[in-house]
């Protein structure tokens, strides 16, 4: 049977049982989608690089012992997520090079609108806001909001409570929503 | 109750004003809301001031799902795990 059609589960069954081919089939499917995700939450394609090769490396060496709880993807996900907080810990000593590598004109969204000058515009002082985020309150805003993942499925993906993820989303929409300047003028006629 | 004497009920009832408009406004955007909740939402949006301030948001929201996109190579990458996995650094 193909490695190519079997599911990740079933990869990850193979990979308990010592098969390096089927590491490599999971590396093929997932890398670059995590290296991205790892790439916005680090904006160093080198340490984002590590932060991915770290977890596929992990993953391997704890084959025997590694427990999975739900889909893979979600795992791979919140590990490359764990992982950007360790890298980042380096990453803040090269300070000077963070940053200025971002190239806002990479910005990808998906939509019609990103042929819009303003909208890019928008997409980048958004970003700038997330970035601005605490380290594990970027990782679930982007879980949710770029990956798609529902609050249960981060809870359980990165160990902590639903109510936690909830909270961390509450606070980041706070960061990203405007002033509410004239309801407060309501409560005070 | 009007949509907005209810929203000053919120904001003035609630410890914090803005929390609840906030809890409801983040699990509708993030797909987490149930029925009630959106029950809720629904006559608030209702009043100029919320309407205009979610539009804002929610434009935000959009931009958010944006994200930075390098070329990454998952053979090359696959060629430096294999090597670390051989002759561990």
């Amino acid at each position: 049977m193909s490695l190519r059609t079997i599911t990740d589960e079933e990869l990850l069954a193979r990979i308990r049982q010592h098969d390096e081919r089927a590491l490599r089939e999971l590396v093929n499917r997932h890398y670059v989608r995590l290296a991205n995700f790892a790439f916005s939450l680090l904006r160093q394609r080198d340490f984002a690089d590590e932060a991915v090769m770290n977890v596929f490396l992990n993953l391997w060496r704890r084959r025997a012992t590694l427990s999975v709880n739900g889909q893979l993807r979600s795992y791979l996900l919140a590990a490359v997520g764990n992982q950007t907080v360790n890298v980042r810990k380096r990453q803040q000593r090269h300070a000077a090079d963070a940053l200025d590598d971002v190239v806002l004109s990479k910005l990808a969204g998906g939509t019609l609108a990103d042929e819009d000058l303003l909208f890019r515009e928008l997409q980048a002082e958004v970003d700038e806001l997330i970035l601005s985020l605490p380290p594990q309150r970027q990782l679930i805003f982007r879980l949710n909001r770029v990956e798609g993942l529902d609050y249960a499925t981060i809870a359980k993906a990165l160990g902590v409570s639903k109510h936690t993820v909830q909270n961390h989303m509450v606070a980041a929409i706070r960061q990203l929503a405007p002033q509410l300047p004239r309801i407060r003028r309501v409560l005070h006629s | 109750m009007t949509p907005l004497s209810l929203l000053v009920h919120n904001l003035t009832m609630s410890p914090t004003p803005t929390r609840s408009l906030e809890v409801l406004v983040t699990h509708f955007l993030s797909g987490e809301a149930t029925a009630d909740e959106i029950e809720r939402l629904r006559p608030l949006l209702q009043d100029p001031a919320v309407s205009a301030w979610f539009t804002t948001l929610r434009n935000r929201w959009e931009a958010a799902k944006a994200r930075p996109v390098e070329k990454f190579d998952a053979e090359i990458a696959w060629r430096r795990i294999s090597a670390e996995l051989r002759h561990p650094r």
